[in-house]
């Protein structure tokens, strides 16, 4: 490398080494900690109760999604069937 | 040595945090918080979002501890994650015209214009420093933060962001280069003005 790019690159480094850190102010900083703490606590909690997290697992991944299709499916029946008996039903006065 | 005691102190903290040790988590919230806000605010030129950003690292920090290699690198996996959320987030979000004109024209235009960082720097060498951060391209922007802001090894930095250590050698020496002319710039206009206010 030439010297004067070198002197050049030596002296943005330290320009850029300078820069004062930043942060976060105190109430946002405390905020953050806290949900990550949360979270990390239920984490380990999980970790230590496997069946937990498998129960949660199998919730979220199989019964909730049950649960909606079911409900769905049945509305849809309900809202069929009373569509076809108003439809096929005597004319409305 | 003190890199292997280093090591050695990172492994019982993983440890700990695998574990959910609160106290590990401060930590290493305390001890990576600020380098990270930084790199992510200067990244993103926008301190909302940077906040947003470094929030959900933590949260994935949190989330992900307990199933943490024992050798984990704390501070790479956190660059890692928030370098990894930023292009998320640049790469969905609605390109904001304004900002890009408004990048361009502070290009142009030197040392006159200043962002909202710029204003809270105390020198202007900082505020000329911060501006030439911000106009830089953001893969340069990424490499010149990680290794000369954040004090990142090469290598480690290489790693975050997935490139060879010689594709990084080359996007620093760019961002040096660029620095370095955007300072001579400003060195030049400032000294152009004081011989006409003379």
């Amino acid at each position: 490398m030439p010297p004067d790019i070198e002197e050049r690159t030596r002296g943005v480094d330290a320009a850029l080494d300078a820069l004062p850190p930043r942060d976060v102010d105190p109430w946002r900083r405390e905020q953050i900690r806290r949900k990550a703490r949360a979270e990390l606590l239920r984490q380990a909690e999980l970790a230590r109760r496997p069946w937990l997290a498998a129960a949660g697992r199998l919730y979220t991944r199989v019964l909730e999604p049950a649960l909606v299709a079911a409900a769905t499916c049945a509305y849809l029946a309900w809202a069929f069937q009373t569509i076809s008996e108003i439809l096929s039903g005597p004319p409305l006065p | 040595m003190s890199g292997e005691n280093e090591q050695t102190g990172e492994r019982a903290l993983v440890d700990r945090l695998k574990r959910g040790d609160p106290a590990a988590f401060d930590e290493v919230y305390d001890r990576y918080r600020p380098p990270l806000f930084g790199f992510l605010a200067r990244l993103s030129q926008q301190r909302e979002l940077a906040e947003d950003l470094l929030q959900e690292t933590w949260l994935r920090l949190a989330a992900n501890a307990t199933r943490l290699d024992d050798d984990t690198r704390l501070g790479a996996w956190l660059f890692t994650v928030a370098r990894n959320l930023h292009r998320s987030h640049v790469r969905w979000v609605v390109v904001d015209l304004e900002h890009r004109r408004w990048l361009r024209r502070t290009a142009d235009e030197g040392i006159e214009n200043t962002s909202p960082f710029d204003l809270t720097s105390a020198s202007e060498l900082e505020r000329q420093l911060e501006h030439a951060l911000a106009v830089l391209p953001l893969k340069v922007r990424e490499a010149v933060l990680l290794v000369a802001v954040e004090r990142l090894e090469p290598v480690e930095a290489a790693r975050v962001l997935g490139i060879s250590p010689e594709a990084l050698r080359q996007r620093l020496s760019r961002g040096r280069a660029r620095v370095a002319e955007h300072l001579e710039r400003c060195r030049t206009i400032t000294t152009k003005e004081r011989t006409d206010a003379a």
